[in-house]
């Protein structure tokens, strides 16, 4: 029952994986142009992928460590970073100026919907582990916050 | 009682995860399919409408080759992509011609990467004094005519007004941005012939002399022409087509009629496809609800007998059945609009055909009025099932144990 619940805790790691993964695949940024040069996107691509990752890997520890105030404090900053990356493409790396091209029309809203569908799961996860604790044992929860 | 047979509903879907959970996913499918198939429709139709209303002529000539290299339907959408060129004397030619009310002739030229884009952007010149199609176009969107070394963009390039543009290493401003109209007139820039002409000289500089040393106030790639009221347009076609050698006069009503004809034929695709799903949606429900009705006949028998009415029973059934399309019609119609609204460029992209997007207020009530029209076919799925469980025999099913 343990196993199944710590593998039931890292589900949510599946979300920014996909974003990485997606972003580096099948939905990414624009091409090099004809001299092989890479245009400003790629790197917007690259960013994603790698924020994506670190995402990921601090969902996947505040599934195994035992701490509330510490699984508290890596969901929040997986949101901060989730919600973060959807201005990666655009406003912190500026994207090609043909609003026709892939990273506008494929990356870019690929990356928003996985970033805010990452930050809205860690949010809801936040609020049913505060109502389980609520519901368990009040003093409890009040001791390791202390 | 009401209070009780309202709860049962809402527990009776709790208390079975995966059928409900099922459930929802098939109402979530039939309403992500009519809220799509909705916005696909009016988006092509929009997109028609605006083309219709940009092109303002009664007539498009071409240079012969270009109208062989492409279809006349490619050239309504978005002009030529070659560079052939007809000499400007065809356009002072056909003021003669009665029946033609006005010409106007235009000039394409295609940039390379602008420092903005790896693929060309289409420049097209024009003059303002002779224009009848871009103009009133720009007097629509309240933006200015472009001056010497200035342009308007379309809506597609991601600058600002005022901004700086570099065509073959030649700065122009950007004096406004043009309003959407879902067609390939959004990635162009227009300019008046002057800046063209600039622009030319800067290619050629560049080793690309797309006039052949030509200059550009003396070539044209299209010409447009507006017809005189009552006045025959098949006539004028057919005779300019005899009279001039090495171009081609393309009719552009009936070009446009007949994208639309395509497109009409694509509407009634996904009607159809549309219905087909509305209607094993409502087969597989029914199938689901008469089944599990008969598995909870006792449950039903045992709630007559403390006291709730058929009536009470057949609501608890149909109550179910709407609970459960109204949460999958919601998803669905949610999923449809967020993959519409951040994937609409994509997929515009991919069919190819003129496709304008309707406004957020339009959408809005296009994704309601699906979520509806999918909610109540979770009644219409309950009514048989309802009917047959408020009409069970009690005293029988408990006494022979079923």
């Amino acid at each position: 029952m343990k196993n199944k619940t710590k593998i039931y805790n890292l589900l949510p790691v599946i979300l920014p994986l996909i974003l990485s993964l997606g972003t580096a695949t099948v939905f990414k940024a624009c091409g090099p142009m004809d001299n092989g040069m890479w245009m400003h996107c790629h790197g917007a691509q690259n960013a994603v992928v790698v924020v994506g990752i670190i995402t990921a890997a601090i969902i996947a520890l505040s599934a195994v460590v035992k701490d509330l105030r510490l699984i508290v404090s890596l969901k929040l900053s997986a949101i901060a970073l989730s919600l973060a990356v959807t201005l990666v493409p655009g406003v912190i790396i500026s994207l090609c100026k043909m609003n026709t091209m892939r990273c506008h029309a494929v990356m870019r809203p690929f990356v928003i919907l996985f970033a805010v569908l990452t930050a809205v799961e860690e949010l809801a996860s936040i609020v049913v582990l505060f109502r389980k604790g609520k519901v368990s044992d009040e003093r409890n929860l009040q001791r390791s916050f202390d | 009682m009401k209070e009780i047979s309202r709860d049962l509903s809402i527990k009776n879907l709790i208390a079975s995860p995966v059928r409900s959970i099922g459930l929802i996913l098939l109402s979530a499918l039939l309403s992500f399919a009519i809220t799509a198939g909705s916005i696909v429709t009016g988006s092509l139709e929009r997109g028609i409408d605006s083309l219709n209303a940009r092109l303002g002529a009664d007539i498009i000539i071409v240079d012969e080759e270009s109208a062989a290299a492409e279809d006349n339907g490619d050239i309504i959408l978005g002009g030529t992509d070659d560079n052939h060129y007809m000499d400007r004397s065809v356009a002072d030619s056909l003021l003669t011609y009665e029946g033609i009310e006005l010409v106007s002739g235009q000039l394409f030229l295609t940039s390379l990467s602008s420092g903005c884009c790896s693929f060309p952007v289409k420049i097209v010149g024009y003059d303002p004094e002779t224009d009848f199609t871009i103009s009133p176009w720009i007097k629509e969107s309240h933006s200015s005519i472009p001056g010497d070394m200035e342009v308007l963009a379309g809506s597609n390039l991601g600058v600002s007004v005022g901004e700086s543009i570099s065509f073959y290493d030649t700065k122009v401003r950007v004096v406004a941005k043009l309003d959407k109209t879902g067609t390939d007139l959004d990635s162009s820039v227009y300019a008046n012939i002057n800046t063209l002409g600039a622009l030319h000289r800067a290619a050629a500089t560049k080793g690309l002399d797309y006039l052949d040393g030509a200059e550009p106030q003396s070539r044209l790639s299209s010409i447009l022409i507006k017809v005189s009221e009552g006045s025959d347009i098949s006539e004028l076609v057919k005779r300019i087509n005899m009279d001039l050698d090495g171009v081609k006069a393309i009719r552009t009503k009936a070009m446009i009629s007949g994208i639309s004809a395509g497109l009409s034929g694509i509407s009634s695709v996904i009607a159809a496809l549309v219905g087909v799903v509305w209607l094993l949606t409502i087969a597989v429900m029914m199938t689901v609800f008469v089944i599990t009705g008969s598995l909870r006949k006792r449950e039903f028998a045992s709630l007559r007998i403390i006291g709730v009415s058929a009536k009470a029973l057949a609501g608890i059934v149909i109550r179910e059945g709407l609970l459960l399309c109204a949460a999958g019609s919601i998803l669905g119609t949610v999923i449809s609009l967020i993959v519409f609204i951040l994937f609409g460029q994509a997929f515009a992209g991919l069919i190819g055909l003129p496709y304008l997007l309707p406004d957020l207020g339009t959408l809005l009530v296009t994704a309601v009025l699906s979520a509806a029209a999918a909610s109540a076919s979770g009644i219409v799925s309950s009514l048989i099932p309802a009917f047959a469980i408020s009409r069970i025999d009690t005293a029988l099913i408990l006494r022979e144990g079923y």
